[in-house]
């Protein structure tokens, strides 16, 4: 998933923001969709009564594994929601594959959902519950294919229990394997790692990156960073019901640039390199921690070159220079705390 | 005034503990408020508030022909004997909407759980929901009478003398109290099977109706002897309730033939029995959250 | 995985129909609710032996009467609510309706399947007691009449409470209500308000079939057939309608 170029600016548009600055989503300014996106979702809006659930959206999804990401209650299920057709847009347009699933109940053969709900079918085992899903999406041979997709998902088909005796790991896989047994193109996953041991997950995990691999689009929501940091780098960030950010984790890290970086430094003499960092015009903070520092800096760059020099010049060795504020987190807590 | 840093931080509470007799009157209480709809949406409201409405509508009507045409003996429009037949229908939906909603929530929910992890137990947690819909029930089997009894007194319709009216707010007091005890008793024993509160709902309705229609069909129908209708607990608490107002309405049927006294002891024997019942059903129950 | 596959859009109702049926029946029939109803079933029977020991010149009317009484008023519409409403409401309350409704089928074949649920489901535990009751009674001529009530009945109720569930939370309520107060009260008060209730035109089937007369049922006779059907069919369509409209937990 690309972000891309800013409009040209006209007199009736507004300028376009400054290089390097984050694009605000507005409706004036229509991004233009990927060629592969198979889901578009297109200045999309969500009301309860009063409340505001979800303002003016907008993203489009391609094939590979997509992490939708934001705090609890910010709208990532509504969104998910009505990418599945599942609830109307109050505004704006969702389309997958060209069609809206809301008023076109045949793309649903191209969705496959598995929701965050715990709740299963009480009288069905996992076997039943698949194949009857396989059945209703006109999987031919439904019965091999629900249970080669519980064998994906490491589940036994010849368990007679019914659902709810299931541990909640287990229920987390029968929905998977309902959402994908049909071979959707869209796969829409609620939280799916919620409950798997550290080994399911991993497994999970590549079971996603295989289908997005295979050409679908995988979106996973998720509200749990070290979840979604195993999922790839593409993430769509809601936050309050508004679109805060899309793209390359990475490269949203490097468009924040009214937040200096925060770099660890291992010296033999950090005392010595310390005092003299803090002489450094791109240098906005240092600070001890342990037998390390703790560097801001506003251009990273700039201090990359610097830094090697002046180490030279005070006679001190380095041993580390590590980004403390690349990740995912990061990134989240900026986007989350504005 | 010397200088310090307060601890803020966590501290475990060192105060009085009220004990269960307080978490019996808080759960009581907070089931009161949820059959009335109190602190809730609007829609929670119409349901308590209709049918507690119909069961004061006839009281109203009875006092509204006392105060405005007192020529017309108010007792000519609706004996008193008759209250309970005419609302009795909202004394059902009142109970098939107040027992549920306070039992059936706790154990889908996983409340009740919570709840017998707390100082409550088993008993007492019966105890507070008794008490919480025991106490609204007597808005619809008590006051209405009470406020009929005080108005017509007021308008002067009413028994003459202190005595006498101290007399019948006490037997509307009891009459109505047994009657609320039964029907919290059957509602709640009921109510603790199906986890579904629609399904306790009908359940209960259906309780109350097929009996009378049965033992009606029995009685008049196919000649069954009289004490038939002891098995139709709606019939029995009727009319029980009818001989402690004082005015039992004698239609000539099954029913009205019963000796008074025994209907009131069946009376109070179904209340104990459902009450009973109830809390041996919670003894076994298993709570799965 | 397997490459994709092609594999049609969208699918038959031949082939959803029954899948849909299948998932739903089974999770309708409790043992809970399959005591109510055999409860609800028996005393029906229970009542048509006691007709019997009527005195022969009332026998017809006692059991005519019994029928009209027990079985059309209750036994019809309380076992139809008990199955009917939950049938989709259940699922829309558990959050479980998503994985019946994510499917590429037109929102009618389920609210047909879910009909088709109900109304199978009820056959034996509504219908066919009250064809057993109807013979006991010893009167043949009350068996065919008593049969056409009990399945136009369950035609009928079963399309309401159906419809009921999905639309409102509170749908098992409504339906209570229309059962206790309009059908048990306030239809007896006036002709216009008879029209609203079912049971009117059960009741004439009745009456029509067995010459007795029982209260609520002045309905013309083509009516009494034609009404419930109807009934059941603007039901169904209310049912999908509410299906495709509303937004899915």
């Amino acid at each position: 998933m690309t972000t891309p170029p800013p409009p040209p600016s006209s007199p009736s548009q507004p300028p376009p923001p400054p290089p390097g600055a984050i694009a605000q989503p507005s409706p004036s300014q229509l991004q233009p969709i990927p060629a592969d996106a198979l889901v578009v979702v297109d200045r999309v809006s969500k009301f309860f009564g009063d409340i505001v659930a979800v303002s003016d959206v907008t993203f489009a999804v391609s094939p590979g594994v997509t992490a939708l990401l934001g705090p609890n209650g910010a709208g990532k299920s509504t969104v998910l929601r009505m990418m599945c057709g599942l609830a109307l847009p109050s505004s704006g347009t969702v389309s997958v594959m060209g069609q809206s699933p809301r008023s076109n109940p045949e793309i649903a053969a191209e969705i496959g959902l598995a929701p965050q709900q715990e709740s299963v079918f009480g009288h069905l085992t996992a076997l039943q519950f698949v194949r009857a899903s396989a059945e209703l999406q006109g999987v031919a041979n439904a019965d091999a294919e629900a249970r080669r997709v519980l064998q994906l998902v490491e589940l036994d088909a010849n368990d007679q229990r019914f659902l709810p005796t299931y541990s909640k790991g287990m229920r987390q896989r029968v929905k998977l394997a309902q959402a994908i047994v049909h071979e959707p193109r869209v796969i829409l996953l609620d939280e799916p790692l919620s409950g798997l041991d550290p080994r399911q997950r991993l497994h999970m995990v590549a079971l996603f990156h295989e289908l997005g691999d295979q050409g679908r689009a995988v979106i996973v929501s998720s509200h749990v960073l070290e979840e979604v940091e195993r999922f790839g780098s593409n993430v769509v960030v809601i936050t309050q019901g508004r679109l805060a950010a899309q793209g390359d984790f990475r490269e949203i890290r490097a468009l924040m640039d009214n937040r200096p970086r925060r770099l660890r430094i291992s010296s033999d003499r950090p005392r010595v390199l310390a005092s003299a960092l803090i002489g450094e015009d791109n240098v906005s903070g240092v600070r001890f921690s342990g037998d390390h520092i703790e560097v801001d800096t506003n251009d990273v760059v700039a201090f990359a070159r610097a830094i090697a020099p002046l180490s030279k010049r005070v006679e001190a060795r380095l041993f580390e220079v590590a980004p403390l504020d690349e990740g995912l987190e990061s990134v989240f807590k900026y986007l989350v705390g504005r | 005034m010397s200088t310090q840093i307060h601890d803020l931080g966590y501290r475990a509470y060192a105060g009085e503990r009220a004990g269960v007799a307080w978490a019996v009157r808080s759960l009581a209480v907070h089931s009161m408020r949820r059959i009335l709809g109190l602190k809730r949406a609007g829609k929670h409201k119409i349901v308590p508030a209709l049918t507690i409405g119909f069961a004061f509508l006839p009281a109203i009507v009875m006092i509204g022909i006392a105060a405005f045409v007192p020529a017309v003996n108010e007792f000519d429009i609706i004996r008193l004997g008759d209250y309970f037949g005419f609302i009795s229908f909202a004394l059902f939906l009142f109970t098939a909407a107040a027992a549920p909603g306070v039992l059936t929530t706790d154990r889908t929910s996983g409340m009740l759980a919570l709840y017998l992890a707390s100082p409550l137990n088993r008993t007492t947690y019966v105890l507070a929901k008794f008490i919480g819909i025991f106490s609204v029930m007597l808005l619809v089997t008590v006051a209405p009478i009470v406020f009929l009894q005080v108005a017509f007194t007021l308008v002067g319709s009413g028994p003459g003398g202190i005595v006498d009216f101290v007399a019948s707010i006490a037997r509307a007091i009891v009459a109505g109290g047994i009657l609320a005890a039964a029907l919290t008793g059957l509602g709640m024993f009921i109510s603790s099977f199906p986890k579904r509160w629609g399904i306790a709902s009908v359940a209960i309705v259906a309780t109350m109706l097929i009996p009378i229609i049965v033992a009606a069909i029995l009685t008049e129908g196919a000649d069954a002897p009289d004490w038939v209708m002891f098995l139709s607990p709606p019939d029995i608490l009727g009319k029980a309730w009818e001989h402690l107002i004082g005015d039992p309405v004698n239609n000539s049927l099954a029913l009205d033939r019963l000796d008074s006294t025994l209907v009131v002891l069946a009376a109070i024997a179904y209340a104990a029995v459902f009450v009973g019942l109830t809390w041996w059903r919670y003894q076994h129950i298993e709570v799965d959250r | 995985m397997t490459a994709v596959e092609p594999r049609p859009t969208t699918i038959s109702p031949v082939a959803s129909i029954p899948a849909f049926y299948r998932v739903l029946l089974r999770g309708q029939l409790t043992r809970g609710r399959l005591f109510g109803l055999g409860v609800l079933a028996g005393i029906s029977i229970l009542l048509m032996f006691v007709g019997r020991g009527v005195a022969a010149f009332d026998r017809e009317q006692a059991s005519v009467q019994l029928l009209s009484d027990y079985s059309i008023a209750l036994l019809i519409p309380l076992a139809t609510l008990i199955l009917a409403t939950p049938m989709l409401g259940n699922l829309i309350e558990d959050r479980l309706l998503v994985y019946l409704w994510l499917k590429p089928v037109p929102r009618w074949h389920l609210a047909v399947a879910a009909y088709a649920a109900v109304v199978t489901a009820l056959l034996p535990v509504v219908v066919v007691p009250i064809v057993v009751s109807a013979a006991i009674t010893g009167f043949g001529g009350l068996i065919v009449p008593a049969t056409l009530a009990a399945v136009l009945g369950v035609i009928a109720y079963s399309g309401l409470y159906l419809f009921l569930g999905v639309r409102f939370t509170w749908g098992l309520w409504l339906g209570l209500l229309y059962l206790v107060l309009w059908e048990n009260v306030l239809s007896r008060f006036s002709n216009g308000m008879a029209r609203l209730s079912i049971r009117s035109y059960l009741n004439t089937v009745l009456e029509q079939g067995t010459d007795v007369s029982i209260p609520l049922a002045e309905r013309a006779t083509w009516s009494s057939f034609l009404i419930p059907i109807a009934v059941a069919i603007v039901a169904v369509a209310l049912t999908a309608r509410a299906l495709a409209r509303t937004d899915i937990e």
